[in-house]
């Protein structure tokens, strides 16, 4: 793959404005989108990697060091890393299916309940640590950051954003399940009347 | 000429573009929509649409099935749902070479933006089967953000796309810019559409679904709240969490859209309507024909890959992460999801011990991280020449193409030469067949039925006594003297009939203790409720 800033014509900095790169990106993919004439699917396969790239602070950081400077592989705040990993096998274990009598089904719907929690504070935690690791990132863009300094930004947002990610996967599936206890609730209400 | 078709769970529909605009077709007898239904009828003719109505045997909603390997019985035979979906583009084929006065032989269908590359597959099969070439394969919400756009083309404006078919429910949240249709975010479920509020409404009343349909038409037809919408409701609440997902992926908050615009026939409802309105805090568009609004997308598309339609780009996504399967069991993630498609992703292997002549990759698809939990695509061997380790490398080219779907390339690193790697596709097993599966295996491994019986039955009761304990360790005093008394001198008794192997009595003992710790659940449930 071609250099991705280049490819979309930005500049070669630490920080760039996700609405910035996405503007940049829909005036190429425009001129380069295989559906139109003078169109190529190579480089607009190009252009598409290119923009995931930018996009994401890890990746970006990534690209901007070019292999020069390695990336911390350990998680900086590792305390935080094992919560994560305990909550979400507790949150796939939540949502495995219920058992059939009423008694270890309201038990699991309780388990379930419990995790959700957990995970939407998780998920609230992992927001803020993301927001104060982006504004150093402003702050290292608008000075002058050494590789180091930037490596080690790298690597906290690789483990960041993949946490967010997982994190969010889950609680999107138990919110969908969440709807289960009323449910339960309501029909024993219903046959009652 | 490029046609473009809505292939719908309950309706299908097939237009073409005619001198620079999108027109739909109609059939014989003046019908635009083609009931996705097909029969054999009793002169052994297979009939489709609404000539195939009421037939015994007619088949239904064979969208939901795609890209299962599940088979459907169509007249004497068993069909694949390929089969069966490419008797109804077929049909729509021939209503459209009529319209035209010609043979149609290249196409654009719409599919749910959350179909897999399964689905996606099976419906490209269904279109070659029924002699057309799938020149595109369109997301729906896509399609619909397409009519939604056209005559719009100079704004920019981010839009969500609310597609609430039949049998599919899909949310696109999309940017518009000057021509450009940029999908930021897709979510959805391909098992979610007006087909459950149906069943449920069939259900709660004892009528048959097509009554059931009639009702919710006829009730739908009033704004007025009904008892109808409280048997819908807990259905529809299950796209909050997709509608809300989607903007958090696109990065957005429901102030930054500017239109919510709704496609598909449950839309109609009132109750849905509502619904989205609390959602997204703001009235919902409905400039678009519910039914029409896709198939009008579909040949829009056409009319851009023959160049009929200019300055118009459409940029999709996978609604899918795609990943292969890691050392641990782990899914290793190589396209995230919402990845603007088509995208290639390069990956390299080399052996790991000397001598090793291939290795075997599993691809997936998914957002869990145990790779078990996701979707199995299928798996491919990469074939190495023999080597000392880590000395030989094959680099493997993953592409999601714009129909969404995968195509897989291995290059060998010292002759630089490329193939196409064949994948065997998993036997998407259904989760009946997984059941069925798992209770033969069961029935095999006990001979004697009585012995099996009393397994499961002790198996019930191992499980049981601790729940009883966790929810007294919950519930505490609030549980009455009394009751408690009644459930422990079951389990005492429980206790005694365990030891004793006797099956009967074990059998009788747990339906009592079923039935006497239901208050214990509701009060667990209650304690839920209540937020405690």
């Amino acid at each position: 793959m071609g250099d991705p800033f280049e490819l979309l014509g930005l500049p070669r900095r630490p920080w760039l404005d996700a609405d910035e790169v996405r503007r940049a990106y829909q005036e190429r993919a425009r001129e380069m989108h295989p559906d139109r004439d003078g169109g190529d699917a190579e480089r607009f396969a190009e252009l598409n990697a290119a923009q995931a790239v930018l996009t994401g602070h890890a990746s970006r950081l990534r690209e901007l060091l070019d292999g020069q400077t390695g990336i911390p592989s350990m998680p900086a705040n590792a305390e935080l890393g094992f919560r994560i990993a305990t909550a979400l096998r507790r949150a796939d274990a939540a949502c495995a299916g219920l058992p059939a009598d009423s008694l270890r089904r309201a038990l699991a719907l309780t388990e379930r309940r419990k995790a959700a929690d957990e995970i939407a504070s998780l998920d609230e935690e992992i927001g803020r640590h993301l927001a104060d690791a982006e504004e150093r990132l402003r702050a290292a863009d608008a000075g002058n950051p050494d590789a180091q300094e930037l490596a080690a930004l790298a690597g906290e947002f690789v483990f960041l954003e993949r946490w967010a990610s997982q994190v969010r996967a889950r609680r999107l599936e138990l919110e969908l399940l969440g709807s289960g206890v009323d449910g339960v609730l309501q029909t024993r209400k219903d046959s009652q009347e | 000429m490029i046609v473009g078709i809505d292939l719908g769970t309950t309706n299908s529909l097939i237009g073409a573009m005619d001198a620079g605009f999108p027109v739909l077709f109609a059939d014989g007898k003046g019908q635009r929509l083609t009931p996705s239904i097909v029969a054999v009828a009793s002169d052994g003719r297979m009939v489709v649409g609404r000539e195939a109505r009421g037939i015994d045997g007619a088949v239904s909603s064979i969208k939901r099935l795609i890209g299962t390997g599940q088979r459907v019985r169509l007249g004497a035979r068993d069909s694949s749902p390929e089969e069966v979906s490419a008797a109804i583009l077929g049909h729509l084929k021939h209503i459209a070479g009529h319209a035209m006065g010609g043979e149609v032989r290249e196409a654009v269908i719409t599919v749910p933006a959350y179909f897999n590359d399964a689905q996606r597959a099976a419906t490209k099969r269904a279109g070659e089967l029924a002699g057309l070439e799938v020149r595109r394969l369109l997301a729906e919400p896509t399609a619909a953000a397409l009519a939604y756009g056209l005559d719009k083309l100079g704004n920019r404006a981010k839009v969500a796309v609310f597609d609430l078919g039949g049998g599919t429910f899909d949310i696109s949240i999309l940017e518009l810019a000057e021509g450009v249709f940029h999908v930021l975010a897709t979510h959805g479920d391909t098992k979610l559409g007006g087909d459950d509020f149906d069943a449920a409404i069939a259900e709660a009343r004892g009528i048959s679904r097509d009554a059931a349909r009639r009702e919710k038409e006829v009730r739908s037809s009033s704004d007025a709240p009904s008892d109808i919408d409280a048997i819908c409701r807990p259905i529809l609440e299950r796209t909050r969490a997709y509608c809300l997902r989607a903007l958090a992926d696109a990065k957005l908050e429901t102030s930054d859209l500017d239109e919510v615009i709704l496609v598909g026939g449950a839309t109609r409802m009132p109750l849905v309507r509502r619904f989205v309105a609390e959602v997204f805090g703001r009235e919902p568009n409905t400039s678009q024909h519910p039914d029409e609004a896709v198939a009008l997308g579909a040949v829009l598309q056409a009319g851009i890959l023959e160049g009929s339609v200019r300055n118009v780009t459409l940029l999709d996504v996978t609604p899918l992460s795609l990943g292969i399967e890691t050392f641990g069991g782990l899914m290793n993630v190589l396209i995230p999801r919402n990845t603007t498609i088509p995208v290639k992703k390069g990956e390299m292997f080399t052996n790991a011990v000397a001598g090793q002549r291939a290795m075997r990759i599993t691809v997936l698809q998914g957002e869990r991280e145990l790779a078990r939990d996701n979707w199995k695509l299928g798996e491919f061997d990469i074939e190495f020449t023999p080597a000392p380790k880590g000395q030989v490398r094959v680099g493997v080219q993953f592409e999601i193409d714009a129909n969404g779907i995968l195509n897989v390339l291995a290059r060998d690193i010292a002759t630089g030469r490329d193939t196409v790697v064949e994948i065997r596709s998993a036997v998407n097993v259904s989760d009946d067949a997984v059941e069925t599966m798992i209770s033969e295996s069961v029935e095999h491994a006990f001979e004697d039925m009585a012995g099996r019986q009393l397994a499961e039955a002790k198996l019930k009761a191992q499980e049981m006594l601790p729940a009883i304990d966790a929810a007294y360790a919950q519930l505490g005093e609030r549980l009455s003297a009394t009751e408690r008394a009644r459930i422990d001198g079951i389990v005492s008794n429980v206790k005694v009939a365990m030891e004793e192997g006797n099956l009967q009595r074990l059998k009788k003992l747990l339906a009592e203790l079923d039935d006497a710790t239901q208050d214990l659940a509701v009060l667990l449930l209650e304690s839920l409720a209540g937020g405690n």
